[in-house]
């Protein structure tokens, strides 16, 4: 049961099939709506965003934890919704900053006979101090060699958001940082879990 | 020959295992690692400038840059023209033959290296489409393409000679006519012109703002200019000239000195500037002038431009121009910001025995930042200054500004700061704004005006050295919200960056900031974590907050690095801090400190006729025989049992039974015992405490302090702070003897979440199950408060027996 991985990282400069599920329709919908600020350092926004891709074996999940810094999250629900109520005080706000994401962020299990898409389940988002929360879950598969992660989750608003995601799988964590050109990453397990 | 080679060889074979005993932290043998080893090798030399207390050295020295500046605003073709003459006073123990001055705007050019090295970000989420091009960046191609950015330099002149000079990148070389000996000054003068950039479209520090659907023709415009005239380059003790392409992530360093700035602009533009205004006469009328007077002992915020005059003045324009003339003295930059659109509110912040005892906070903000800006902007400022001040210094100038710029988030320059957040028109013409809206400017003008004590004063390198200002800046940002409104999320707590420092790709907080990956992390958040769990944890408020003063104080209107800062907090505080700065600021080592396991143990009195009882008893309370139990189970009866007339002694006396053997034995121990010995030993057995042995190990590397919830069986609960020095010789697991009268319960490590120990699961003991924030949220989902939308709800009209709707859903906001 000693899990011994090692992290074999992969970048592409577009999205694979995963997120064309996930994005396209949305692309097709946010092209008139989008405005990207260019990359000049702005002093007090983050641009920073963290997601746990926690496999939880008490549940039998993996749950993908999405955590953004309120500041951003409402910057950039009123440049991509226009005006909205604020985030802290409007559910629907929130539901709609969450679908947002959620048609931003896709993972594919990578397992012998080939690369199968994992449907992430909403499970709902929340407000938490200075961060908003989004949060998603899906089975863990019975057998699993690798994910691949396509994460675009604001970098249509920001060319410089920055999104690090942690995969906690047992003890071990990997980390994968998307921003720059990297949109989708990849990532191996070596020993596989029985 | 061959021989030469081999040598060469070998020498390099060895250098590495000399060099890592060096750094003495890993040794070549064993696993020991040195978390406490002083910082001896890592932190530069103390010397004449800078010394090994942490101040500045006896022959600390730093240029002096004096500006006088004649400007003038074309605001139909959005340009400014000017004029500059420059004093260069040479402080440094060295010749200079040339000068180097920072060009920033020439980032803007088509050429620039900035520009040419900047990746496509496609949004496009499908490979088998085109790359997708939003409209913003097709915006701001077609901008690029048609501006023309950058400094336009006419003539570099001293004492009527054109001097000879250089561009290179976003820098200037002026080679002077003579060097500049030690001591020397030079007064040179520049003639120049720049078109503003667009800040909407290049989201930009400074720029300019356009508001096309103001009555107005052609629309009006906030000028927020910084970056905007020549500045020298700071040449200093540590790098020589900082003169490093600005490629527009790492902010800058400069020189302090004494300004001169006159300002053309339209008449009927209101003007906000770095120092303080000359000519008012000649500028503002008469009854702008008496508001002014009356808002320097005001309570509240005095409009010295109403809404109304503001909007009056929007919807007119002036051919005739006037000109502001503002002086600075000892600042280390100079922006500022003018537009007809401006409503200006002051009010005096007094501070009895300061240097400058009365700073007027003053913001400038057009109508579309209305109702938020008159509440909150200027009360902002002066809160900021009563925190800041308590914790550094006076507020060292005489004015202190928040402007509204749209296209910038927060932007900090001496004495001036531009602020994003504004209100958003409703379709019935109000103007409203959300709690995070307003949380977000309270934070932003905090932060901005923080930043006029570090780095405008406390004048670190940003471009070197990010976290100088910004993790300073962010822990104490933190410090001042939780003194307006804790109800309010403020600042950074421990907790919120464990997710980052747990993870793998990251660099340590002291990289130079051109190479930090993931900035906001690595120079905001956690060097600011790291200063609260410094004055929280580790040192305690009292001496960081001496400390830190004291840092502030030796810097203020000086240059530190961070050796300064690191040598100033252990000298002013007695407590060693090297261990600390080498896991936090040196290392990617994240905090992970896991309670492995708990030994209960009783004291043995030596007493054989208290011992053995003991131990028959715990003998007893094992649990019997599952063996033995099934048999009596099957009705299985024993030899034993069925032969109960067969017995002889050991029926009657087992193994524990206490003989005078034993009891001699025990009464020769005694006997043998010094009175010492003899008096221990009584008060123990006595007493008859619980004793317990706590098995810690390190799994993130990081070294911390052990701070203890201890539950006992009766209900008591303590905190037991272990410091970090428990460590030092045994940096990967470490045990700690308990004695205690009570009987233990429950143990948990870091109860208040206050090191940012990244896991929390193996902080308790026993172990219990940790649910994860999804777990959490499904058992608490409809029943969590903050999750109603109340602005929404509070509309509701209650219902009565005839309403057949009932989830008040018929009055939905639109």
């Amino acid at each position: 049961m000693t899990k011994m991985m090692t992290v074999m990282t992969t970048a592409t400069s577009s999205l694979s099939r995963v997120a064309r599920h996930a994005a396209h329709g949305l692309c097709l919908m946010m092209c008139g709506l989008v405005v990207v600020v260019s990359p000049a350092v702005q002093a007090h926004q983050q641009k920073a965003a963290v997601t746990r891709v926690l496999f939880n074996q008490r549940t039998g999940n993996i749950e993908v934890m999405h955590r953004f810094d309120l500041h951003d999250a409402e910057h950039a629900l009123t440049l991509l919704f226009d005006t909205q109520p604020g985030l802290m005080e409007s559910e629907q706000s929130r539901e709609l900053f969450a679908g947002y994401i959620v048609n931003r962020f896709s993972m594919e299990a990578l397992d012998g006979g080939g690369d199968i898409r994992m449907p992430l389940a909403f499970v709902g988002q929340e407000v938490d101090g200075r961060y908003l929360w989004v949060y998603q879950e899906t089975p863990i598969p019975r057998s699993l060699q690798g994910l691949t992660i396509v994460n675009v989750a604001l970098r249509d608003v920001w060319a410089d958001q920055s999104n690090l995601v942690n995969i906690e799988r047992e003890a071990e964590l990997i980390s994968l940082t998307f921003e720059g050109d990297k949109e989708e990453l990849s990532v191996r397990f070596s020993i596989q879990q029985e | 020959m061959r021989h030469k080679g081999l040598e060469l060889m070998v020498c390099a074979l060895l250098a590495v295992p000399l060099w890592a005993g060096a750094q003495g932290i890993a040794q070549t043998k064993g696993d020991y690692v040195d978390k406490f080893r002083q910082l001896d090798e890592v932190l530069p030399t103390p010397n004449i400038y800078r010394n090994a207390a942490g101040q500045p050295g006896h022959e600390y020295w730093q240029q002096q840059v004096d500006y006088r500046i004649r400007a003038s605003l074309d605001e139909e073709n959005r340009r400014i023209s000017a004029s500059a003459t420059i004093t260069y006073q040479n402080n440094s123990p060295d010749t200079l033959s040339y000068l180097w001055l920072q060009l920033d705007q020439n980032r803007f050019r088509n050429n620039s290296l900035s520009e040419l090295s900047s990746v496509f970000n496609s949004s496009s989420p499908d490979p088998d489409s085109p790359a997708r091009l939003s409209l913003g960046q097709l915006r701001r191609l077609q901008y690029m393409e048609d501006a023309d950015h950058g400094f336009e330099i006419s003539a570099v002149t001293s004492g009527g000679d054109s001097l000879d000079y250089i561009l290179v990148g976003t820098l200037m070389r002026a080679d002077l006519p003579r060097s500049l000996a030690p001591g020397q000054d030079v007064e040179f003068s520049i003639e120049f012109a720049l078109n503003v950039v667009d800040g909407d479209v290049l989201g930009t520090r400074g720029g300019y703002e356009h508001f096309p659907d103001d009555e107005r023709d052609g629309g009006n415009g906030i000028f927020a200019i910084a970056q905007w005239f020549p500045r020298l380059a700071a040449y200093t003790d540590y790098e020589g000239w900082t003169n490093k392409e600005f490629l527009g992530s790492g902010e800058f360093t400069l020189e302090f000195g004494d300004y001169d700035v006159e300002l053309t602009v339209p008449a009927d533009h209101i003007v906000s500037s770095t120092g303080v205004l000359q000519n008012p006469a000649q500028v503002l009328t008469v009854e702008q002038r008496d508001r002014l007077r009356e808002a320097e002992t005001a309570e509240r915020p005095v409009f010295i431009v109403t809404a109304d005059e503001a909007l009056e003045n929007e919807q007119q324009g002036s051919p005739e121009t006037r000109t502001w003339r503002f002086t600075a003295e000892n600042v280390r930059d100079f922006a500022w910001a003018s537009s007809r659109k401006f409503i200006w509110d002051a009010k005096g912040h007094q501070q009895e025995g300061a240097e400058h005892e009365l700073v007027m906070a003053m913001s400038f903000y057009p109508r579309e930042a209305e109702p938020l800006w008159s509440t909150y902007s200027t009360e902002s400022v002066v809160h900021t200054m009563d925190v800041y001040t308590r914790f550094s210094f006076d507020y060292p100038y005489p004015t202190a500004q928040s402007v509204s710029a749209g296209f910038v988030g927060g932007m900090e320059y001496p004495m001036i700061t531009f602020n994003g957040p504004r209100t958003t028109l409703q379709d019935d013409d109000t103007r409203t704004y959300s709690l995070g809206v307003k949380q977000f400017l309270i934070g932003v003008v905090i932060h901005e005006i923080g930043h006029i004590y570090f780095p405008m004063t406390v004048n670190s390198d940003e471009r070197q050295w990010t976290w100088m200002d910004e993790g300073i800046n962010s822990y104490l940002d933190g410090v001042a919200g939780r003194e307006w409104d804790p109800d309010m999320p403020w600042g950074v707590e421990p907790r919120d960056i464990t997710d980052y420092m747990h993870s793998q790709n990251q660099v340590p907080i002291m990289t130079q900031s051109d190479s930090v990956l993931r900035l906001g992390p690595n120079a905001y958040a956690k060097p600011a974590a790291a200063l609260n769990i410094l004055r929280e944890t580790i040192m305690g408020r009292e001496l960081f907050d001496f400390a830190f003063k004291e840092y502030a104080n030796r810097w203020k209107f000086k240059r530190p690095t961070p050796a300064d800062f690191f040598r100033t907090m252990e000298e002013a505080s007695g407590v060693d801090l090297d261990w600390f700065w080498r896991g936090w600021f040196y290392t990617t080592d994240h905090v992970d400190i896991s309670l492995d396991r708990v030994y209960e143990m009783r004291m043995d009195t030596e007493n054989p006729d208290i011992d053995y009882d003991r131990r028959r008893e715990e003998e007893k309370s094992l649990p019997p025989s599952l063996f033995v139990e099934r048999n009596r189970e099957e009705g299985l009866r024993t030899w034993v049992e069925r032969n109960p007339d067969v017995q002889d002694f050991y029926d009657e006396n087992d193994r524990f039974t206490v003989t005078n053997r034993d009891r001699n034995r025990y009464n020769s121990f005694l006997e043998g015992l010094e009175d010492w010995e003899r008096s221990a030993l009584d008060r123990a057995v006595e007493e008859d405490r619980n004793y317990y042995i706590l098995e810690f190990s390190n799994q993130g590397g990081l070294v911390m302090p052990i701070i203890l919830g201890v539950t006992y069986a009766n209900g008591d609960e303590e905190e037991i702070r272990i410091p970090a020095e428990i460590w030092r010789r045994s940096p990967h697991a470490v045990k700690k003897l308990l004695v205690r009268e009570q009987e233990i319960a429950q143990i948990v490590v870091d109860p208040l979440l206050e090191t940012a120990d990244t896991n929390v699961e193996n902080n308790y003991y026993p172990r219990r199950i940790i649910p994860s924030r999804v777990e959490s949220y499904k058992q608490e989902q409809g029943s969590g408060l903050n999750q109603r939308d109340l602005m929404q709800e509070i509309k509701t009209e209650l219902s009565t027996d005839d309403d057949e709707d009932d989830d008040g859903d018929d009055n939905s906001d639109q």
